[in-house]
């Protein structure tokens, strides 16, 4: 897919979060009492219209937990969502439609997010049906395009998710998402559940609708390689902070935070020359509970180049020198905050 | 299993695909002792219903006094008797007052000319010879007559229909309320969960029989509808846990994540992405549950504090056989019927256990 990167775009933000936050309480005994486990912990991230953003870290890392607070699936612990400049938490439960409008989410699973009791033609419509779209014969044909758009055929409708390949409830779950065409899908990891050869098919077909309507994307990923060709900006998540962000290319070619260059080294190359180098301590993921210290950067233990100030002072996302539209929160980068 | 080989072509015109409990039933179907279970149940409520046509001595359709009349309706609910015969003083002998009163009247009767309620005199129909207390099993009675002189055959048939309503009445108390509790501690969680969790402990300690019993000797007059609360207000606590357990699964599954998500009401989802998904295994101890609530009502009738006497019971039969040990009829068909009965929805019940366990099923998708 030949994808232009976007130069940065002048128009307001689709989606606007600040230091956005989600704790949880971590045993309920008295003694484990105000232990928390800091899923997502403070992050920034901008996306807009039309914009595809892809959130990169390993499993653990509360990508997941942002996406499901960004589509109200969870209430934040801090910060703020802001959608074309208002706060979703405004809304009241009757709002709750006016973002569900917007916002859908594709989930992971795609087995496990289509109800096993419901003909695939009644999930899909249910969306419409719900937001009172039109009358049940505008619906119908509705369903129709909507699965033809995804590529199946629509007389399969009548047919339950148990009759469908995992590739095939992917594209159904798609269809879903794209019912009520929302200004951002949240694609939480839409193609890990699915076979490698399938799984281009499902990208191509994201990459098409995105191209048709023009929605934007949060694409929640643990895989580089698959990111790097769909997403025009990369954000890289490490135990609930965001520690380098910025445009695809320029990730890619220049990482700098040492844990997206472990990350891009363990992507495993056709190039049999290139040599793959797992990341160091894999086995380690990190310690987002609170028993970890709080202060200091929660790389260090895996990071070659630590130092003393990674332990004692923790790095804040500051924009690199020399290539401004990139973000590092990391000591040994040299960024403007020491300017 | 044959679903998934059709070739592609085919799927043009696809015909509307089996849904769940077509699915369940297609599984149920296969397996020879629920489906034996399943017959026998529903050879009892043929019985149950047409037990005013299958014995009894009130006809079933009469002409009289060039009215279409059904006397037998009054075995099921005393009003449905016409008011006529009573006035023209039938006193319940119909044979030989239809044809004294009207003389061009006729009547389809019963298949078997007998009475679950009182003794048969002589020749009330012709060439029937009277019914003496405990008399064994002959042509006349089928399965003999009870101590006063009742005909324990009659008497079984129609306590069919105290057996199978005491099933049903009781369980459909208890799955209303067990459902209920259990899906709103399941669906909300916290404080509301704590509470129908404490409340379903507190009931748990309440022996049922020892409440009914307790019930009985404070009611001036007991019916068999107070049992059959009793038993629906102390037996929801098993459907409760189970509704509770259900809900609580499947209130974080992806589906009901991803319906939340795209915005569909609350009662939507309660009831189109959480109810039925959590129906199947609830099904399981409701069978169950009718099982236990029947025999329930058979022990309490045996010890005498059961339906009131008039009422044909199963248990009340068993009861006489007690004091007359010798006269094995009546203690034979009715422990057989319990038996049966009691036998028949256990192995209904676990036929639904493998029919809809989904670990069974995934073996196929």
């Amino acid at each position: 897919m030949p994808l232009s990167i976007a130069s940065p775009i002048a128009t307001k933000p689709l989606v606007r979060i600040r230091g956005l936050a989600k704790h949880f309480p971590l045993g309920r005994s008295l003694l484990s009492r105000g232990h928390l486990l800091r899923a997502v912990d403070g992050i920034d991230l901008d996306i807009a219209p039309g914009e595809t953003v892809a959130l990169v870290g390993e499993s653990g890392c509360g990508k997941t937990t942002a996406g499901r607070l960004i589509v109200g699936l969870m209430t934040p612990t801090a910060g703020t969502i802001e959608l074309r400049g208002e706060d979703v938490q405004t809304y009241r439960r009757s709002d709750r439609q006016k973002l569900t409008r917007q916002v859908q989410m594709i989930f992971q699973d795609p087995a496990g997010s289509l109800n096993p009791r419901l003909r695939i033609g009644d999930s899909i419509a249910e969306p419409l049906r719900s937001h009172r779209w039109g009358t049940g014969e505008e619906i119908r044909r509705e369903v129709g395009k909507l699965l033809e758009r995804v590529g199946l055929d629509p007389t399969v409708s009548r047919r339950f998710p148990h009759e469908f390949s995992g590739g095939q409830r992917q594209r159904i779950g798609i269809a879903r998402a794209i019912a009520l065409k929302p200004a951002l899908i949240i694609a939480d990891e839409p193609t890990s559940a699915l076979d490698v050869s399938i799984r281009v098919q499902i990208l191509n077909l994201l990459a098409d609708i995105r191209a048709e309507t023009g929605t934007s994307f949060l694409f929640i990923s643990h895989d580089l390689a698959v990111v790097k060709h769909f997403s025009q900006f990369i954000a890289v998540m490490y135990a609930g902070r965001i520690v380098e962000k910025g445009p695809t290319r320029e990730l890619i070619e220049h990482p700098r935070h040492p844990y997206t260059q472990q990350l891009l080294a363990s992507v495993p190359s056709l190039d049999p020359s290139v040599k793959r180098i797992l990341v160091d301590g894999a086995s380690a993921p990190p310690d987002v509970s609170s028993a970890r210290s709080e202060i200091g950067c929660s790389f260090t233990s895996r990071c070659p180049i630590a130092i003393d100030q990674c332990r004692s002072i923790t790095p804040s996302l500051f924009p690199v020198l020399n290539a401004a539209s990139c973000e590092v929160a990391c000591h040994r980068v040299e960024t403007t905050a020491r300017t | 299993m044959n679903t998934q080989q059709q070739p592609v072509r085919t799927l043009k015109r696809v015909p509307r695909s089996p849904g769940y409990w077509q699915d369940v039933w297609r599984r149920f179907r296969r397996k020879l002792f629920p489906m034996l279970g399943l017959a026998f149940i529903g050879f009892l409520v043929i019985v149950a219903v047409f037990a005013p046509a299958i014995a009894g001595t009130k006809p079933v359709v009469c002409e009289y006094k060039g009215t279409l009349y059904f006397p037998a309706l009054g075995y099921l609910n005393t009003t449905w008797e016409n008011p006529i015969f009573r006035v023209d003083k039938f006193r319940g002998v119909y044979p030989e007052n239809l044809t004294k009163n009207d003389p061009k009247a006729w009547a389809v009767w019963p298949l078997v000319y007998q009475d679950p309620y009182r003794r048969v005199r002589a020749n009330e129909w012709p060439g029937l010879p009277a019914a003496e207390p405990l008399m064994p099993p002959d042509r006349y009675h089928l399965f003999g007559t009870d101590p006063a002189g009742v005909d324990v055959f009659a008497k079984m048939v129609h306590g069919t229909r105290t057996a199978l309503v005491v099933g049903f009445i009781s369980m459909g108390i208890a799955a209303i309320i067990g459902i209920t509790l259990g899906a709103i501690a399941g669906y909300f969680g916290g404080w509301i969960d704590s509470l129908v969790s404490r409340l379903i402990e507190v009931v748990m300690c309440i022996p049922t029989l020892i409440l009914i019993l307790a019930l009985i000797a404070v009611v001036e007059r007991p019916t068999i509808w107070h049992m059959m609360a009793i038993i629906g207000f102390t037996g929801w606590t098993g459907i409760a846990r189970l509704t509770r357990g259900e809900f609580l699964r499947l209130r974080n599954t992806e589906f009901v994540l991803a319906a939340i998500s795209l915005g569909i009401r609350r009662p939507t989802i309660i009831f189109r992405h959480v109810l039925p998904n959590a129906m199947a295994p609830v099904l399981v101890p409701i069978t169950f549950g009718i099982a236990a609530a029947i025999l329930i009502e058979a022990s309490l009738s045996f010890l005498g504090f059961g339906a009131p006497p008039p009422n044909p019971s199963w248990g009340t039969i068993l009861d006489a056989g007690r004091a007359n040990l010798s006269k094995w009829w009546l203690v034979t068909f009715p422990g057989v019927a319990i038996l049966f009965t009691v036998l028949s929805y256990n192995l209904v019940g676990e036929g639904l256990q493998e029919a809809t366990d989904p670990r069974l099923r995934d073996g196929r998708a």
